[in-house]
């Protein structure tokens, strides 16, 4: 098992909301933090996609919302992963394990 | 013949709930959600006020059909979120003191209504530390005015963002900075502190109900259900606090679960001073499975202690008998 991070995982998160701002009410900031929290990991989830069933409770449960929905099945965006393990805890199935970062 | 849909087949074990009709589904299932809160935020590892925080605005946000502004008073939401100059709302916001969340939301709404904008929504929000101590006294005004105001209290049940004090809804035998495990009776004093939930109650709004990151889709719903009244109405969730609570990261969803099972958070409903739901337990747990995850009980299970066990047994036992929290028999099928 490769601990190496692919490229196209960290690709910055790009916000889907600002055009629905309300810009009646009162100044909104829509441009977004660029702040990339993912270096705070200790442990990186790691999906088995055979057992993922995209129940979507890792989706949910994520409290940084940094998972991504894929084709077959749900990935993270280690940009912004702070590596909790909640979506590891959570997974009915048991598809996320939680692998120690090893460096860059 | 129609199938009998089970329980489990819609609560929360399917969180997604993508077997759902659109409408029921929950607000986060979708990949257009508004994302009010959006990452990039400095919330700590598994903080579960990040959590309840994004699924109460994000499902207030589709129930007002994004006519909404927040209030937020001080504390750890409004620090991780927005540390100057930077900030993590994509909605419009606004930061009052500690205490006042309440009477600016009082004041924004009252603009919104000379200016003849019925539609526009607003919410306030605030930790525990901000809504039952500091606040408490604009709390009670704006209950006191019906105010046409959902103020959510996000109980982690201390004052996090300063080093972990005690508030007053910090539970009993608490481990905090000013309630140390010393002396004969270790941590937070039995019988003290407030349930702002029924204090809310005692007042007769319109709306007030208990909620936690466990069981999303009921949280959904009750902050729905609260942005469809009109007047001073008040949700509580229970957001767990790895920090605080010397819990580890991934167990945070598991503590609020826990903490429900065990009738420490009844979750319920009230309306106008009537408690008019509760959820129902099947088999209630022991309040030791949940307290032993968390350091800040560790002191209870040492030798010496155990009155202090069977004080918090006694605390959830009589939650469930006074939020009848138990499923009657006969109830399934």
């Amino acid at each position: 098992m490769s601990s190496s991070i692919k490229p196209e995982q960290l690709i910055p998160y790009r916000p889907v909301y600002p055009d629905k701002v309300p810009d009646n009410l009162c100044p909104v900031a829509t441009e977004c933090t660029t702040m990339l929290p993912g270096d705070w990991r200790a442990e990186r989830p790691l999906v088995n996609r055979e057992k993922c069933v995209k129940c979507a409770t890792c989706w949910l449960y994520c409290p940084v919302q940094c998972i991504v929905e894929k084709t077959a099945w749900f990935d993270i965006n280690l940009a912004t992963c702070k590596g909790c393990g909640i979506c590891a805890h959570e997974c009915p199935h048991g598809a996320i394990t939680m692998i120690e970062e090893r460096g860059k | 013949m129609t199938q009998q849909v089970k329980y489990y087949q819609t609560g929360t074990y399917t969180v997604g709930n993508r077997l759902l009709d659109q409408e029921q589904r929950t607000v986060q299932a979708s990949l257009d959600r508004s994302n009010a809160l959006d990452s990039g935020h400095r919330a700590c590892q598994g903080c579960g006020e990040a959590l309840g925080a994004r699924f109460a605005i994000d499902a207030a946000m589709r129930a007002t059909d994004n006519q909404l502004i927040a209030c937020n008073a001080t504390g750890c939401l409004e620090v991780f979120t927005t540390p100057y100059p930077e900030t993590a709302w994509q909605m419009p916001w606004i930061h009052s003191l500690f205490g006042n969340a309440a009477a600016v939301a009082t004041g924004v709404a009252a603009a919104q209504r000379v200016k003849g904008k019925k539609e526009v929504r607003v919410i306030a929000q605030g930790g525990d530390g901000g809504t039952t101590d500091i606040g408490f006294g604009c709390l009670s005004g704006m209950f006191d005015r019906n105010d046409d105001v959902l103020y959510i209290c996000y109980d982690n049940q201390a004052y996090m963002n300063t080093g972990v004090q005690r508030s007053s809804a910090t539970p009993p035998a608490a481990r905090t900075a000013t309630t140390m495990p010393v002396g004969p009776n270790p941590g937070n004093e039995f019988g003290q502190g407030k349930n702002v939930p029924l204090v809310a109650m005692a007042h007769g709004i319109p709306y007030v109900a208990t909620a936690s990151v466990h069981d999303l889709h009921d949280l959904e719903r009750k902050v729905t259900k609260a942005m469809s009244m009109r007047g001073a109405r008040y949700i509580q969730i229970f957001v767990p606090c790895p920090l605080g609570w010397g819990s580890k990261p991934c167990d945070s969803i598991k503590l609020a679960r826990m903490a429900a099972e065990c009738g420490l958070w009844p979750l319920f409903e009230a309306e106008h001073g009537e408690i008019t739901d509760s959820t129902k337990l099947r088999k209630p747990a022991k309040v030791d499975g949940y307290l032993k995850l968390q350091r800040r009980f560790a002191h209870m299970f040492k030798p010496g202690n155990e009155a202090q066990l069977e004080g918090m047994q006694a605390l959830a036992d009589k939650n469930i008998v006074k939020f009848d929290l138990l499923e009657e028999k006969g109830d399934e099928e």
